[in-house]
């Protein structure tokens, strides 16, 4: 149900969730089916508000323009699910080397997490050679909003207090046993189990604060740290034969319809664990996306292969003249930033209007980051030199990272990340803030690592973990 | 080497490169893979595209 900030009673919820995201809702339904009630604190309102949305502008140090942190995020019910675009794919077991958890322990929820999402549960993955593979995505059409809205109206578990902010914690030993919440007025309230759930941004900028309000909690956790995104961007292009792309990379996987409104049929590559061990790279996905003929992307890569490679153009020049084969490629990619301490979010000293601190972000993208691309980019063109496919080039910015314009695309991973020792991560295996007892943080800033797959379906994964980890403390 | 194991070794070669047995056959190929950059692009290309 829906109630005010003011009609909060303490018997009425038994779990407080800050957010209404993915990884809020996922928690309090998954509570919900063990009866267990929460309370669903949205500092936004049940849809887009400019007065919510307008607490998310900071300020940006690195090649992103400052209105990166509030272009890429949405403060109301059903946060960021309200523009997100909706890909999904689990991490590889090899993006969980650093976790203090593995693979294996989130597939339990895949199933439940899929319903969530409306997705179908199939992941699949072929191999193209020992260094690369073709792997499945799956299209999440989920506004939370829409489908979750109105059935949290009427729960008798759920309590939801829109525009309501968490403010402060006031802690008795090592344990959160009231929050400070603002709405119309400034409310307390009490707290037996408090889940940050407020975004990949927002949980690092409320963590921080609270320790600036409580300076001898959270004292060495590297909160904001480690801070990483998901570079996209279109990396490369190439010509190639129609018909060798469809026979090469031939699988029954979902296909993306009209992929960034460039081409009809799509093929997502990433690389193997073999290939990322001995070139010392990251994971990485790539789009490959065959353009709409005659188009000048084409014309204009051609002209530029015959400048290269003159016997080859004028075969691929023959077969478009006589067999209408030819066609041009465009190569996106959303890869994988290896965490850096330095790479951060911060307070700064100006306030929004309930008066916490506006959120700072340094982020630079890592020579790794840029070599993994690269290393992929080459091994995929040297594929198609030995199938006789075609040929791929890649962009300057591969070979020279000071022509590198920031990209980080819109997911915001790390910033509390989860580990076994308090000393390099925010929160343990079960989401819980290191020596508190009774705080947790749930969504992708837990990420110690990011991979390159889209976070949202590991977000729901580790959020039903988290709350079967609740249910069992209460 | 008699005349004899020549023919054989090379009647072994030709088989081996023309029917792909054992290895791959671009290891018999000298052509070698290059970085060629013009304006904004780094193609990926082969000896043979020259």
């Amino acid at each position: 149900m829906i109630i005010d900030a003011e009609n909060i009673s303490d018997t009425s919820y038994k779990v407080i969730i800050c957010g209404s995201g993915p990884a809020g809702i996922a928690v309090a339904l998954d509570l919900e089916k063990k009866k267990i009630s929460s309370l669903i604190i949205e500092a936004g309102n049940e849809t887009y508000s400019e007065k919510a949305q307008s607490r998310y502008s900071g300020k940006m140090i690195g090649r992103t323009s400052n209105d990166y942190l509030s272009e890429s995020r949405l403060s109301q019910f059903g946060g960021t699910t309200g523009h997100w675009g909706g890909t999904c794919r689990t991490l590889d077991e090899y993006d969980f080397l650093q976790w203090p958890i593995k693979k294996k322990d989130l597939n339990i929820y895949l199933d439940e997490a899929c319903k969530f999402l409306d997705i179908k549960n199939a992941f699949g993955e072929k191999k193209l050679n020992k260094n690369l593979k073709i792997i499945e995505f799956q299209e999440s059409n989920l506004r939370i909003y829409d489908k979750y809205f109105n059935y949290v109206k009427k729960s008798k578990y759920i309590n939801l207090a829109l525009n309501t902010s968490i403010y402060n914690v006031k802690f008795e030993n090592d344990s959160v046993v009231e929050v400070i919440i603002k709405s119309k007025k400034t409310y307390s309230i009490k707290n037996k189990l408090l889940v940050l759930a407020c975004g990949g941004i927002e949980n690092s900028r409320l963590l921080l604060w609270f320790r600036h309000l409580n300076p001898k909690k959270f004292k060495n956790l590297p909160i904001g740290k480690y801070w990483m995104g998901h570079p996209f961007k279109l990396i490369g292009t190439g010509v190639a034969d129609n018909t060798e792309i469809k026979k090469n990379f031939k699988n029954d996987f979902h296909y993306f319809e009209n992929y960034m409104n460039v081409g009809k049929f799509t093929v997502n590559i990433s690389p193997s664990y073999e290939f990322i061990k001995n070139k010392k790279i990251s994971n990485a996905g790539f789009f490959l996306t065959i353009n709409e003929r005659n188009n000048d992307n084409f014309k204009d890569i051609l002209k530029n292969l015959l400048c290269v490679a003159p016997k080859l153009s004028n075969l691929i020049l023959n077969k478009t003249l006589n067999k209408n084969l030819s066609c041009g490629l465009s190569i996106f990619s959303s890869w994988e930033q290896d965490p850096v301490y330095n790479n951060s979010l911060f307070l700064l000293d100006n306030r929004d209007d309930l008066g916490i601190p506006r959120i700072g972000l340094k982020y630079n993208i890592s020579d790794k980051a840029i070599l993994t691309i690269r290393e992929i980019i080459e091994e995929l063109g040297h594929v198609f030199i030995k199938k006789e496919i075609g040929r791929l080039a890649g962009f300057d910015f591969l070979y020279d990272k000071s022509k590198f314009t920031s990209d980080i695309g819109g997911h915001h991973l790390g910033g509390t990340i989860m580990g076994n020792d308090s000393n390099n991560s925010v929160v343990d295996k079960n989401l819980k803030v290191h020596n508190i007892k009774n705080l947790f943080v749930a969504g992708s800033s837990v990420f110690p690592t990011g991979g390159h797959a889209n976070p949202t379906l590991t977000i729901v994964q580790l959020s039903l973990k988290l709350s079967n980890f609740l249910s069992k403390m209460i | 080497m008699t005349r004899r194991f020549a023919i054989k070794l090379f009647v072994s070669i030709y088989a081996i490169t023309q029917f792909n047995l054992f290895f791959d056959k671009s290891i018999f190929l000298l052509k070698k893979n290059l970085i060629k950059k013009e304006k904004n692009l780094h193609w990926i290309i082969n000896e043979s595209d020259l």
